[in-house]
């Protein structure tokens, strides 16, 4: 999967447990390469490296695996359920969605190998239309949602991966929606991307603050395929 | 029309409706006809089956009962009013189970003293017996199969002790029916005595299994502690969950509730989402066990003060910190105070040019309650271990001060 997996140096059971997580995403055991944690913000690294580290650096030219070590090891299957692997991916009416598919899509065809079923959940929530009467989230999206969403669609059925989307109706919040999605569809990853538009506010920024799942940020503009 | 009629068969009342009908059907035809063949096998049936109405009319009063919302005078609802029939049912078909066996054993015993223990029946009316008995065992079948299937839908645990009760029943007619066909067709009116041992055999089970349910629910009993073990380990394979610190488990009537505690480092703002997670997977668990409705007490606890100091011998190397490979080489030692794995604050003390470097190295420690020194180069910790009576220096990784959660 990836050919250049960093991890920053640690020790006791942090380093075990980010050295675990690397060792999936990475393509050889050798592809593990760690280095001092001051260099992860100013080092060179490959354009398709992920970096696994617990708190998420400034530069936004690699792949970022965040663990979300709790000081408690923790598999990256949830619910005890072995052989499952679901990616999550949260879009919006810009190409973060389309990016982090993208990603996911990779990761989905990696994981296949290791689990008995890979599922990729789109998820979305949109704000209520108020000329619209219906309660399904799906008929409240605006265009260039949809648009977003039959292309995601698309990526999974060319790749022959099985997909669900979920269209929330206004979520109270969207950090809040989307770990609430991730936990009812027992995610295993929640695959994001930052949106090139945004100035402050990102759901990225958020959702590494809070979410207690593993989050993959991908890098911005960078295509693994 | 049709539907409000399928919802009604399909209604804890409305199953009730069906086997009061049914007892009124049997007791009729059973204590006739008991009385025209003059049998008093059929005619103790018929009698039992009148303690059945009264019975199934206890039922209805449980079931209304229990369906009573939770209040703040019963804050668990009261669903062991169910429990408590299901003790009574037990305690019952254990008497009976006992009566059957008695009576199979004592008449077996009469007929080996020579008794002739067959009754007058003859003709027609001892087809009508035949029907009448064999009629009867297979009703009882299928209602106790409807009742069982709707109690468990429905959630009401004394309509399944019931059902299984009606069942036992059966089995009970059954013999008699093995009896009754045995004297006329065979003349052989022992036959149906090993049969009825067997029958008691199978109600000693049923009463007990229905008794130990319903004394199980009464007592608070844990749903099981493989079924508990399993909770446990689902729950802590939620992400956002440390661990598992109590877990509770008990049934009332058919519902089971859960009382937790979890320790959990998450953010409080997405706790009640970590308790969502919980509740779902518990549930769908439980709904695989056959379990009903469930009931969820979460409580989070935060871990406890986690913090602890660790210090770093450092040497400057051309003015940039590193950490020293041996005590001789140390000129400063960094003392951090480690709160939930982040070093929050540290402190440097250089070391002064003294004779004994390593008593200094020592008092400091100690002073500042250190509980682990670390130096870069093994062969170096290992004579550090020797020459310091602090049994707590290791040996880190690198000599990069980040590492250690320090930036230079």
């Amino acid at each position: 999967m990836y050919q250049q997996v960093i991890i920053p140096q640690t020790f006791g059971n942090e380093r075990e447990y980010l050295t675990e997580m690397a060792e999936r995403f990475s393509v050889l055991r050798e592809s593990l390469e760690e280095i001092p944690p001051d260099e992860i913000e100013g080092g060179a690294f490959q354009p398709s490296a992920l970096m696994v580290c617990e708190t998420l650096p400034v530069r936004r030219d690699t792949d970022v695996l965040l663990p979300m070590y709790n000081g408690h090891f923790k598999p990256i299957e949830p619910s005890g359920r072995l052989n499952f692997f679901r990616l999550f991916v949260p879009f919006g009416s810009g190409q973060s969605g389309v990016r982090a598919t993208r990603t996911a899509v990779l990761l989905a065809r990696h994981f296949k190998r290791t689990y008995m079923k890979v599922h990729l959940y789109f998820y979305h929530t949109t704000w209520k239309n108020p000329q619209c009467e219906s309660d399904q989230g799906k008929d409240h999206m605006i265009q260039d949602a949809l648009e977003v969403q039959n292309l995601l669609e698309r990526i999974a059925i060319g790749n022959c991966i099985d997909y669900t989307v979920q269209v929330d109706l206004e979520a109270s919040t969207v950090t809040e929606g989307v770990l609430r999605a991730a936990f009812a569809s027992e995610a295993s990853l929640i695959v994001m991307a930052r949106g090139d538009e945004v100035r402050t506010g990102s759901y990225v920024d958020q959702l590494a603050e809070l979410s207690p799942i593993p989050i993959l940020i991908c890098a911005q503009e960078v295509d693994h395929a | 029309m049709r539907d409000v009629l399928k919802k009604l068969i399909r209604s804890p009342y409305g199953v009730m409706g069906i086997v009061l009908a049914m007892y009124a059907v049997k007791v009729v035809t059973k204590l006739v006809v008991g009385y025209q063949v003059d049998s008093p096998m059929i005619q103790g049936d018929g009698w039992h089956n009148v303690a059945d109405v009264f019975e199934a009319c206890v039922v209805i009063v449980a079931v209304w009962f229990s369906n009573k919302p939770a209040s703040d005078e019963y804050p668990m609802g009261r669903k062991n009013i169910e429990s408590l029939f299901s003790v009574l049912v037990g305690v019952g078909l254990l008497y009976m189970a006992f009566t059957v066996a008695w009576d199979a054993c004592t008449s077996t015993w009469k007929i080996i003293q020579g008794s002739d223990l067959s009754s007058p029946m003859s003709g027609h009316l001892a087809f009508w017996a035949i029907g009448v008995t064999l009629g009867s065992s297979v009703l009882s079948l299928i209602v106790s199969r409807y009742q069982v299937r709707i109690g468990e839908e429905t959630g009401y645990e004394s309509i399944v002790a019931d059902g299984k009760e009606t069942a036992s029943d059966a089995m009970i007619e059954l013999a008699t029916f093995i009896g009754v066909f045995g004297e006329v067709v065979f003349g052989l009116a022992w036959i149906e005595y090993p049969f009825a041992l067997l029958v008691a055999y199978m109600m000693t089970k049923t009463g007990y299994d229905i008794f130990s349910r319903g004394m199980g629910a009464l007592m608070q009993r844990s749903i099981g502690l493989d079924h508990d073990a399993k909770i446990k380990q689902l729950v802590n394979s939620v992400y956002g969950v440390d661990e598992v610190l109590q877990l509770k488990t008990f049934r009332s009537g058919n519902k089971v509730f859960l009382i937790m505690k979890i320790r959990s480092r998450a953010n409080s703002e997405i706790l009640h989402l970590i308790k969502e997670a919980v509740a779902k997977e518990v549930w769908v668990y439980l709904q695989s066990e056959d379990f009903g409705d469930a009931e969820f007490f979460i409580r989070f606890s935060r871990p406890g003060y986690d913090a602890y100091r660790r210090a770093i011998a450092i040497v400057y190397a051309s003015g940039n910190p590193m950490v020293a490979s041996s005590i001789k080489e140390s000129t400063h030692i960094v003392v951090c105070d480690i709160e939930g794995g982040t070093v929050v604050r540290a402190t440097e003390h250089a070391i002064p040019e003294c004779e004994d470097k390593r008593g200094w190295i020592q008092r400091l420690v100690d002073e500042k309650h250190v509980s682990t020194l670390i130096f870069y180069d093994s062969a170096q910790v290992r004579a550090a271990e020797r020459s310091l009576s602090i049994s707590y220096t290791m040996n880190g990784p690198s000599n990069n001060l980040s590492v250690y959660g320090l930036f230079s």
